[in-house]
């Protein structure tokens, strides 16, 4: 059975490279945009759906100007084609707006998508809460934390992680698959799929401009306070460690 | 060509050299110690590298390569390097005096042949130029390949071939004398491995790029057909020159790559290692040997690139190859012994990339052209010299 596989994705920091800034307490966001992971894991199991059951991949993404680079990175790695859903920063928004503008595209996709796929969080805000919106919206099950897909006879078979082990559910399509770790190991983009990548159609779409009033509201991220340091006592001989150490507890009033 | 005002990278190059980077961490990296140690040529590894699409990077895609172009094609050279400099030379040399010849010189058939195959890293190829009795003089070859019969037969030997007697390993181009047709002039043949009387010898004991494949060649009544003949009849030494120059940017590559893994060793090390109750980093003659090598390394990167972004727009490039070449690789042999001193002691033991990175670096200034033939071949472009 041939698959119309629809992958959400959010570009995020690479969270590797996030440096706080000690002086303010912000992190900084210098480094470079990533696909966001428990996306990436989509997309790998919604390319590895099409190869072995035939079908498409459409890769969706809302955001601004560089979000076209996520979808680059996932055409890269094989899908087929790529939504660019203009919104200058997906983040400003809430998550029930985001979800809003991905499923009124999803609804608008031809041919409708059996299968939507995406991540269980963001990396970066992390709420988890976009998909399952998306699911709502559209009135199709959803299915989180899943971590194996098998597809016979025009139903899927999906395994996901319950807090005290494994859940096993047969669901027919269309369905909202919520992808976690453990679910596949996303490839990376072969040089041949870079390539290629340029040469695979992006659509770019402009959503209608999000709801003004703010239903959600996030203060600025910060770093908690660090407790007081410690004092570290290396490279002296242990008798003369000893005697450091119980003359920093006695001027602290600790003994 | 990449106009960049920025000298920055393209997005596609950047996605490129990401791709290599992240599997020359995971799928290379973990490796490069027992290969170095064992001598081991990585077949499966060098077969990954094809699939990948790291043997075509700036062949057309007409003959399977990716048409990324030359600065592609470098960069992904210098990643293969900053992690293990016998993946890259078996891929650079592999590109650029095999595959490169080819798609210059050959035939339709000759492309289709030997040079499709090549780029989708399906089979690998040599270039025999150095024989026991030199390299530098090229146009000293001894090899000859008699005419008979309607067919070449050579015998000879060459010194020093890389990728030559490797399982993947599919011909070898050899320069050699053409007597009965072209007088004592040079011509260039393609040798296909299974040849009878292509007789690799066993690998050498390197100094360094141990995991890299390197024989002397015998060719012992050596017969190949009248179409073996790669470019013009006795017009060898064309060929092989021209080739080098294409090769000496790969060499830049590779040694600004190795280049940046050294240096980044010396920095992960320096901020680390402790004396005097602060991390080395801090020490003056420590920070200033590393803020020499970062702006010796930028100097190469940005000249191998030039060298490369030359090469794709079809200009001359024997200068630009042979300066970047020759500042590159000294620059690499600086920052694999800096990085050893950084390293102290504990750089001279055997147990982390250091002592390799430095025994690696020695032969880029002397494979493709050595640091005293490239400046020749320069004063000869600036006129100096006849
Ligand atoms: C690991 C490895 C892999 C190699 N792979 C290949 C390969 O795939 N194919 C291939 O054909 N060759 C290959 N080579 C050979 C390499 O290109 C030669 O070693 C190099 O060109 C120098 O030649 P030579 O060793 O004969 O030294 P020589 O030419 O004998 O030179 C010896 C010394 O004299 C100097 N010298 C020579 N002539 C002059 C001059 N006119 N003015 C000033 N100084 C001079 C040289 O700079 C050098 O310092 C490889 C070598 C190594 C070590």
């Amino acid at each position: 059975m041939a698959l119309t596989i629809a992958v959400l994705i959010k570009q995020v920091p690479d969270m590797g490279t996030v440096k706080i800034d000690r002086a303010t307490g912000r992190p900084s966001f210098g480094g470079q945009q990533v696909v966001s992971s428990y996306d990436e894991i989509a997309v790998e199991e919604a390319i590895r759906l099409k190869e072995a059951h035939g079908g498409e991949v459409v890769v969706l993404c809302a955001g601004g100007p560089s979000a076209k680079d996520a979808i680059t990175r996932s055409l890269a790695m094989g899908a087929d084609r790529g939504v660019h859903l203009a919104l200058a920063d997906p983040n400003a928004a809430d998550t029930l707006t985001v979800a809003g503008v991905l499923a009124a595209q999803l609804r608008a996709l031809s041919p409708s998508p059996d299968v939507v796929l995406a991540g269980q969080a963001s990396d970066d805000y992390a709420t988890g809460q976009v998909g399952a919106q998306v699911a709502e919206l559209l009135g199709w099950p959803h299915l989180s934390a899943v971590t194996d897909v098998a597809v016979a006879d025009g139903e899927l078979t999906v395994e996901r992680d319950t807090e005290d082990g494994k859940q096993v559910c047969a669901v027919a399509p269309p369905v909202v698959l919520l992808a976690l770790t453990g679910l596949n190991e996303p490839r990376l983009p072969s040089l041949k799929g870079i390539m290629a990548a340029k040469r695979k159609p992006v659509e770019a779409v402009t959503p209608p401009a999000p709801p003004a009033e703010d239903r959600v509201n996030w203060d600025d991220p910060y770093v908690p306070e660090r407790g007081a340091a410690g004092v570290i006592v290396q490279d002296v001989p242990p008798a003369e460690a000893a005697e450091r150490l119980v003359a920093w507890l006695r001027e602290q009033r600790l003994v | 060509m990449t106009t960049c005002s920025m000298f920055e990278l393209t997005d596609e190059q950047r996605a490129l050299r990401d791709t290599i980077r992240e599997f020359a961490e995971a799928e290379i990296a973990p490796h490069a110690a027992e290969w170095d140690e064992r001598h081991v040529f990585p077949t499966e590894t060098i077969r990954q590298l094809g699939e990948l699409g790291a043997m075509g990077v700036a062949f057309p895609e007409e003959y399977g390569g990716l048409g990324a172009g030359a600065v592609a094609q470098a960069v992904v050279v210098e990643e293969l390097a900053r992690i293990d400099s016998s993946v890259a030379v078996t891929v650079g040399a592999n590109a650029s005096i095999a595959g490169e010849p080819i798609l210059l010189f050959g035939t339709e058939e000759q492309k289709q042949r030997w040079l499709v195959p090549l780029a989708r890293g399906e089979h690998i190829g040599a270039f025999a130029s150095t024989e026991p009795g030199g390299g530098s003089d090229v146009r000293a070859a001894t090899t000859v390949a008699r005419r008979e019969d309607g067919c070449w037969v050579l015998n000879g030997a060459k010194a020093f071939t890389t990728n030559a007697g490797t399982d993947l390993s599919a011909f070898c181009i050899v320069t050699a004398r053409t007597e009965a047709d072209g007088g004592g002039a040079l011509s260039t043949l393609i040798v296909p491995t299974g040849t009878p009387g292509y007789e690799p010898q066993k690998p050498y004991r390197k100094l360094g790029w141990h995991a890299s494949d390197t024989r002397e060649l015998v060719f012992a009544d050596c017969r190949v057909p009248d179409d073996a003949v790669l470019g013009p009849l006795g017009k060898g030494a064309r060929v092989f020159l021209t080739a080098l120059d294409g090769g000496r940017i790969g060499v830049a590559a590779m040694s600004v790559g190795l280049a940046q893994g050294a240096l980044e060793q010396a920095m992960a090390y320096a901020k680390e290692r402790i004396a005097f109750g602060a991390p080395i980093a801090r020490q003056q003659a420590i920070h200033f040997k590393l803020a020499d090598l970062k702006t010796q390394i930028e100097a190469a990167r940005l000249l191998t690139y030039r060298a490369a972004a030359l090469k794709e727009a079809g200009q001359p490039i024997t200068e630009a190859a042979a300066v970047a070449k020759l500042f590159a690789s000294e620059v690499a042999v600086r920052a694999a012994e800096e990085n050893l001193q950084i390293h102290g002691g504990f750089g001279y033991i055997e147990e982390s990339p250091v002592p390799r990175f430095y025994r690696d670096a020695k032969v880029l200034t002397i494979g493709e052209g050595t640091s005293e033939i490239l400046k020749y071949v320069i004063a000869r472009q600036m006129d100096l010299i006849a």
